[in-house]
């Protein structure tokens, strides 16, 4: 007799007041006869063998999985699908090899992260915070020494133009801004219809006003942008990051802003979190910080779980779930003849 | 004798703290035509008077009112306001007409920086940025699960007033994918249909947003139009955001509003009387953004808005109609023009 396709889900899923934070519509998704779910009985910062051997697939936000996880021999585990689309929290190789599948939920961050993206430019060039501070403050007089930024013809520089990058540029269409990307792996060709002029790193650096990180973190952009990097940026530029913390040394980044090398920045991630009320970062004023949240809307979860739930379910029937990371993984003898498209 | 030249003058409120104008001095090049002589008026006055009309032929107003006793004086030279901006409820407008005096405002000037203005706030309340940046600062990184801000997609943003700035801001909005609703009296739902703007009454939009925002005038007719009645019709999740005139909106009934739970949160630029009061109970929320009548003011919006004041002023320095014009009546009725 068939046993159920069992999924196990990460704890950090459950909102403090007890519901899911995906909200219960996206839950129904489970409601599949093939498969029984549950949350995982701890909270864990890294998932074992044990829950690897306990469900065939793993629904996971910020456990990492590790080689470790999948090696035992009495593995189960045929899926992870994480919430989100970093998955440096993941040993990719080690679940190659062992055939596990490693899902991610682009339709999930698109527009959310690059909504945010714009929410960070825009905050900088009408200078929002300095104002809000100036006016709890009464120093209303004052606001004439902080005229803001238009951006009408203003550079906006994308450093990573993929899925969300992409997704920046058509929210930004709208300002009649100058677009420029940089992305060893698009071409030209794939953004013209954006109005996006592809460019390398150091001409976006120098040319942009707002610079936006949106790679994936990697070991070809951990500590991409650097003291260098900063160094080339005009003094008037704005440095937005929301990718991941390691894309930027962060400890240039902080003398970037205290020396006043750039005009200021917009950061979601950092290259340790979470970051405690001590970081220097904390200090500046030129700065707006938020704790890798700035995408976290209701639909934003939503979309994540509604990504990672439906991949499990279509494992679960034998279907190809959607955004593979590792598709070399289908070569293990563990899925020959298991999948259809 | 040599033709008096057309004289302007320029409200002191345009001058930094350091005496330097707000606007480029590319600006000012527009006013060294032959015709004009101009300068900032030796005092900022709060209501200009009989003596400033009687000086010039124009000025350049930023705050100051301008009232019946402004136009009536002996000997007025006055003939043309020009304001920085768009508002014009400091000033009496039949009191000018019944002067001959030409009222002129800048519409391109405010139209980007405003509805941007607009939509920066709907982001920083969507995102709760605010919010976010001060977990951060105060060491309290875990409880970000307790702010998930609200997605745009498929929600609804309703704008009171559609016209210069609500249309645009419907424009910049486009991208969002929000539904759209629109109130405002005096258009039809053909001219808005290409934003996809559906017109409603001012109540359904207030039952429907989730976020509210403010884009019409001051008058008499707009004068306390959300109260707390009104705010009660709003969602309990729904934002209010004002970037058109402070007295549009009851500020103790927001304050209640706010401080009740009863709206989610509300960011705005303009207050009742400004500056605010340091003690304004508002300022104490942490579901507000407030910002000191100044959130549009931006490089663009200033020099774009000087060159439109000064260019109605050289306009009418050379017997040309000037763009803009409020008080259309005006224009029949006096002897400025010859082209």
């Amino acid at each position: 007799m068939a046993d159920k396709f069992r999924i196990g889900v990460t704890r950090d899923a459950i909102s403090p007041s007890g519901e899911p934070i995906c909200g219960r519509e996206a839950l129904k998704i489970l409601d599949d006869p093939r498969v029984e779910w549950e949350y995982l009985p701890e909270s864990v910062s890294v998932l074992t063998a044990d829950h690897a051997s306990r469900y065939d697939a793993l629904c996971v936000l910020s456990p990492r999985v590790t080689r470790e996880t999948v090696s035992r021999s009495d593995r189960r585990l045929k899926l992870v699908a994480r919430w989100g689309v970093g998955y440096d929290s993941v040993d990719v190789p080690a679940l190659t090899e062992q055939g596990v599948l490693l899902t991610i939920t682009p339709d999930g961050v698109r527009r959310p992260v690059a909504s945010s993206v714009m929410a960070f430019m825009l905050a900088l060039a009408h200078r929002l915070f300095t104002k809000d501070r100036l006016t709890r403050e009464g120093r209303w007089r004052e606001k004439s020494d902080f005229l803001g930024y238009g951006l009408m013809g203003k550079t906006l520089g994308v450093v990573g133009v993929g899925n969300i990058g992409k997704e920046v540029f058509r929210l930004a269409k709208p300002w009649n801004m100058v677009h420029l990307g940089c992305d060893p792996y698009v071409p030209q060709s794939a953004v013209s219809d954006l109005g996006v002029k592809m460019v390398d790193l150091p001409t976006l650096l120098k040319t942009a006003d707002y610079i936006s990180v949106n790679t994936l973190l990697s070991e070809e952009t951990r500590g991409l942008i650097g003291a260098r990097e900063f160094g080339l940026m005009k003094p008037t530029a704005f440095f937005i990051n929301t990718a991941r913390g390691p894309v930027v040394d962060e400890k240039a980044l902080v003398d970037a802003l205290k020396t006043h090398r750039i005009a200021g920045a917009a950061i979601d991630v950092f290259e340790s979190e979470p970051i405690g009320a001590d970081h220097p970062i904390n200090q500046l004023d030129n700065v707006i910080l938020a704790p890798h949240a700035v995408c976290h809307t209701d639909e934003c979860m939503r979309l994540l779980g509604e990504g990672a739930f439906g991949a499990a379910v279509a494992v679960a029937n034998a279907h190809r779930p959607r955004h593979i990371v590792n598709a070399e993984a289908l070569a293990h003898p563990q899925w020959a003849g298991k999948l259809h498209a | 004798m040599a033709q008096d030249k057309f004289r302007v003058g320029i409200t002191r409120d345009n001058l930094k703290p350091d005496g330097s104008p707000i606007f480029d001095q590319s600006a000012l090049k527009i006013l060294s035509d032959p015709r004009i002589e101009y300068e900032f008026l030796s005092e900022l006055e709060s209501e200009l008077t009989p003596e400033t009309a009687a000086k010039y032929d124009a000025v350049c107003v930023m705050l100051a009112k301008i009232t019946r006793k402004t136009v009536s004086g002996p000997n007025r030279r006055l003939k043309l306001i020009a304001r920085f901006g768009v508002g014009y409820d400091t000033v009496d407008v039949p009191a000018l007409t019944d002067n001959g005096v030409l009222l002129t405002i800048t519409p391109d000037g405010v139209r980007r920086p405003v509805a941007s203005s607009a939509l920066t706030f709907l982001l920083m309340l969507a995102h709760r940025v605010p919010t976010k940046d001060r977990l951060v600062r105060e060491g309290r990184w875990a409880e970000r699960i307790n702010y998930f801000g609200t997605g745009l997609s498929g929600r609804t943003l309703g704008s009171i007033g559609v016209g210069n700035i609500g249309s645009e801001l419907f424009r910049l909005a486009m991208p969002f994918a929000m539904r759209h609703l629109g109130y405002d009296p005096y258009i039809t739902q053909e001219s808005v249909a290409p934003l996809g703007v559906r017109l409603v009454g001012l109540d359904a939009l207030l039952l429907e947003s989730d976020f509210v925002c403010v884009n019409c005038p001051l008058n008499e007719q707009t004068r306390h139009l959300i109260g707390s009645r009104e705010l009660a019709l709003m969602k309990r999740t729904a934002y209010l955001i004002n970037t058109a005139r402070g007295p549009i909106v009851d500020e103790k009934a927001l304050y209640q509003a706010l401080s009740e739970n009863k709206i989610a949160g509300a960011a705005i630029d303009v207050f009742e009387q400004e500056p605010t009061p340091a003690d304004n109970p508002l300022l104490k929320l942490d579901n507000i953004i407030v910002t000191p009548h100044h959130i549009c003011l931006t490089d663009e919006c200033i020099n774009t808005v000087a060159a439109s004041v000064f260019n109605a002023c050289r306009d009418l320095a050379n017997g040309r109609v000037p763009k803009n014009v409020v008080n259309q009546q005006v224009l029949g009725q006096v002897p400025y023009f010859h082209q």
